[in-house]
């Protein structure tokens, strides 16, 4: 039973009132409608670029509610007022509009769905379209006034072209055969095909010759793109598909390039060629189709010129964009689309920065990777430094991202009074170091200086360095080394005071050198003193300044190896082979000590290295504070004999010597400076627990 | 590659002869070492030059320390040109030394003194156990270094004496093989090649 008509679009009858167009019942060639005329435009490629919709003829059966609907009022209207002409409808049900349609046959039935672009007419319209029975006679046409562009139509004068790029001639039986992505080259949205009508049947003869025809085009098209792809599969790597798509011929280019030749992925495309289209994971490349220059499109071949922006010299096949791809219902791939040139030909800056981002393989996560396949079509484009992820990567980024404790410093932490924490060390150091100065004097100088003769320092230490020097006999010769800098001349002078107090008051003679540039000077001083102290130590005599040795560690390895140059100056420019001294040492093995007064570690390890392997003479160190803890090193290889370290030392040697102490008011001085610094190490400590403690006791309270 | 081959081979054939002389004295080893510390030599006074041109040009650039700039070319040309002369021993020279460059550098010096008390201050607070054997290790030392603690006690004295030469010292002796260790390393990769930093 058919369903209730709808009064809203049911038709009424209406007597005798002819609304229809005669004019447009008598369909010639040049009044056809535009709707119709679209139809017969068999050159796609200059068409309007409205898409042609399928011609799905309707099942047996299967009429449309709309049609059924008709028929009802129909039927209704034949039995209200009885006039045959004015009902439109014949026995079957059928409109005589319809009918006179389905009288031409050929077209008729292929056409009137087969434009998507065709209107859809109301109901009501189809309500009016009634024609007289003369003008109904006149609308069947003959065989002979069959228009050309019908007879165009009919099999054998339609070109493969028209078959492939006009979906709405092949049939729905026909689809079965068809691979997946050639069906889905027909229109998605497709308005609703054209109720079928009487002339169905005698159109089943032409329509079989039709698809008989259509078949072994269609036949014949895939045969051609399976010879194409199997020319592609041949080669192997991305340049040889580009040097085989430049020397191609033109017409397997262009066929292989439309749209509806496209094949579907994961159908015929090879393998190799389904692994050069963007993985999905893939970000859009938004930055594709950007313009090249001109002189890189002449190089393209003229199908490659359509992909990239600026305009079609040769007319070649284009690639629909979006709107137009809607509208004509080929779908043509992502990747492919994604080749289009953009509206302007020129990627915006958001585009140009998100180009592709690898998702798997050894270039994971880099971005800016032009894949292999379009690279042909796509010029280079830079992007911004993207983070290779990777595991010294997160490290450094973790570990940059972690919260650091930030050590407030001390001037600003704790600057709540007028002097802050750092200014009360300044003073305490100052005022400690003032203390000896304006407390201890004379005889009271030198608090605790003592000869250290522990197990461990007895020979080693300053105690083991005076007995080397006492060792000594008068007229002897020792080596002194200068080897510190001025600033640390109020260290490291006093204890060149006192050895060469020593030597002097016992007739020692030495030989000064020096690695440093103002060695000599401050030897020269020293020695100087000596000669104050004792007039018989002269210089040239008892003493010689040989000056600097220069070259480092070379000029102390030739110093082992060649000893002093008789032709060399001494520091006030006399030869040494002037002076009796000099004259009369020929090499370490007549020196009887070998005395290095060593500022710095720096100083000290040339001696060690160069100089004291190769000679046989022994070695003691006055070395600063700084360097006796390293100078045990030495001392335990027994490569020196002895240290005398610092202030300390000095003034143990002078006590030990029975010199004026002139390094035991330096030495009060520096120990109460490092009770200073003492006293400051334990109050901040003292500070440390207190906060501490202060801690525990609001996490205990809490 | 063949730009280096004559600067490679030179300096492995010197690299050996040297090393050769280490074992067997000879007169071309010495030579060579002797070569080298007039090289070092001719590099001072490069150096020299080159402080000349950099702070000529500051001052022609007008940079914002140029004053400074000045004050070095001025002092550099003015000490030139008094210990040139006399080499070093005149009266006018041993008075800049004396009286300027060995007050300047020794008070420079002074003054790590106290940023030395404000590093203590803030470096050596006991956190961890690690840090407190820091903490007593270097008031071991500092104490016992000072000749004012043998009127308290003569065993802390002792005391530091063992930190320095046992501990200390073993520290230090792994440090100088690892030293020696790399010496040998970079000096085999000049001899044989690897490391051309003379023609870098």
């Amino acid at each position: 039973m058919p369903p209730a008509p709808d009064k809203k679009n049911q038709p009424k009858p209406d007597s005798g009132k002819k609304t229809a167009k005669p004019q447009e019942s008598k369909m010639s060639p040049a009044e056809m409608p535009d709707w119709l005329a679209r139809i017969s435009d068999t050159n796609p490629a200059e068409s309007t670029g409205q898409p042609a919709a399928d011609n799905q003829a309707p099942e047996d059966g299967a009429m449309p509610q709309w049609l059924q609907d008709l028929r009802a009022s129909a039927q209704e209207s034949a039995q209200a007022d009885a006039t045959p002409d004015s009902s439109g409808v014949d026995d079957l049900g059928i409109p005589d509009w319809l009918t006179s349609t389905g009288a031409q046959s050929q077209v008729g039935d292929e056409t009137s769905g087969g434009d998507a672009a065709a209107p859809e007419m109301p109901q009501s319209e189809y309500q009016a379209q009634e024609v007289n029975p003369e003008e109904q006679a006149e609308l069947q046409p003959e065989s002979g006034e069959m228009p050309d562009w019908i007879r165009a139509m009919s099999p054998g004068n339609v070109s493969p072209t028209d078959i492939s790029q006009k979906p709405g001639m092949v049939d729905e039986s026909d689809t079965e055969g068809m691979p997946d992505w050639m069906q889905r080259l027909k229109p998605p949205d497709s308005p609703p095909a054209a109720p079928a009508t009487a002339s169905e049947s005698n159109d089943v003869d032409w329509e079989a010759a039709l698809r008989a025809e259509n078949e072994a085009r269609l036949a014949e098209a895939r045969q051609h793109n399976a010879e194409f792809l199997a020319e592609l599969e041949s080669s192997q790597k991305a340049a040889e598909l580009e040097a085989t798509l430049e020397t191609a011929p033109e017409s397997e280019l262009e066929q292989a390039a439309l749209a509806e030749e496209v094949p579907e992925e994961g159908t015929a495309m090879p393998d190799w060629v389904r692994e050069l289209m963007p993985p999905a994971g893939i970000q859009g490349r938004q930055g594709a189709g950007s313009p090249i220059d001109e002189s890189d499109r002449k190089d393209l071949p003229d199908w490659l010129r359509e992909a990239v922006p600026g305009g079609s010299p040769l007319g070649g096949p284009t690639l629909p964009g979006p709107a137009s791809e809607g509208e004509s219902g080929l779908q043509v791939p992502a990747w492919m689309s994604e080749l289009r040139p953009v509206a302007d030909g020129r990627p915006d800056a958001a585009s140009r920065m998100e180009e592709v981002t690898e998702g798997a393989g050894p270039l994971a996560g880099v971005r800016g990777v032009l894949p292999a396949s379009p690279i042909v079509t796509q010029p280079h484009m830079l992007a911004a430094a993207a983070a290779v992820p990777g595991s010294g990567a997160r490290i450094f980024e973790s570990v940059l991202a972690a919260r650091q404790e930030v050590t407030a410093p001390v001037g600003v932490a704790q600057k709540r009074g007028l002097l802050s924490a750092r200014h009360w060390i300044y003073l305490a150091i100052l005022f400690a170091a003032l203390i000896p100065v304006l407390v201890l004097q004379g005889d009271n100088a030198g608090l605790g200086v003592i000869a250290q003769n522990t197990p461990l320092t007895d020979e080693r230490s300053t105690a083991g360095f005076f007995a080397k020097l006492k060792a000594l006999s008068t007229d002897s010769t020792v080596l002194m080394a200068f080897d510190y800098e001025p600033g640390q001349s109020m260290e490291m002078d006093p204890a060149a005071h006192a050895i060469v107090g020593y030597l002097s008051a016992h007739n020692v003679n030495a030989i000064a050198v020096s690695t440093t540039p103002a060695g000599p000077r401050m030897a020269q001083d020293i020695l100087a003193s000596g000669t104050a102290a004792n007039p018989n130590w002269k210089q040239g005599q008892n003493y010689v300044n040989a000056g600097l040795i220069p070259g480092q560690e070379k000029g102390l390895n030739g110093l082992s190896r060649q000893w002093l140059n008789s032709t060399q100056s001494d520091f006030e420019g006399n030869l040494l082979s002037q002076s009796s001294l000099a004259s009369r040492v020929k090499g370490f093995n007549d020196l009887a000590l070998v005395i290095v007064l060593a500022g710095s570690d720096e100083a000290l390890r040339p001696w060690m290295q160069q100089v004291q392997p190769n000679v046989r003479t022994p070695f003691v160190g006055a070395v600063s504070a700084a360097v006796d803890l390293i100078s045990q090193n030495d001392v335990g290889a027994t490569q020196l004999a002895a240290t005398m370290p610092g202030l300390a030392g000095t003034a143990e040697f002078e006590l030990l010597s029975g010199q004026p102490a002139l390094a035991a008011h330096l030495a009060d001085a520096q120990s109460f400076v490092q009770l200073a610094v003492f006293a400051i190490i334990v109050i901040a400590n003292l500070g440390v627990l207190l906060d501490l403690l202060r801690k525990r006791r609001t996490a205990a309270a809490e | 590659m063949n730009r280096q081959i004559f600067p490679v081979g030179i300096a492995i054939a010197v690299g050996l002869i040297v090393l050769v002389s280490q074992f067997a004295p000879n007169d071309i080893g010495g030579f060579l070492v002797a070569a080298a510390a007039q090289v070092a030599a001719f590099a001072v006074l490069l150096g020299f030059f080159n402080v000349l041109l950099v702070h000529t040009q500051r001052i022609l650039r007008r940079d914002k320390n140029a004053w400074s700039s000045a004050v070095i070319l001025v002092t550099a040309i003015v000490v030139l040109v008094i210990v040139l002369p006399s080499g070093g021993a005149s009266d006018a020279s041993d008075w800049i030394f004396r009286y300027l460059y060995r007050p300047l550098e020794a008070s420079f010096l002074a003054l790590v003194v106290f940023f030395i008390g404000t590093a203590a201050y803030r470096a050596l607070r006991v956190r961890t156990w690690d840090t407190a054997l820091l903490v007593i290790s270097a008031l071991v030392v500092l104490v016992g270094s000072m000749p004012l603690i043998n009127l308290v006690s003569p065993l802390i004295p002792v005391f530091k004496d063992w930190v320095v030469q046992v501990p200390a010292v073993a520290g230090i002796r792994g440090i100088a093989i690892g030293v020696a260790l790399g010496a040998i390393a970079t000096g085999l990769r000049l001899l044989t090649g690897i490391d051309r930093p003379y023609s870098e």
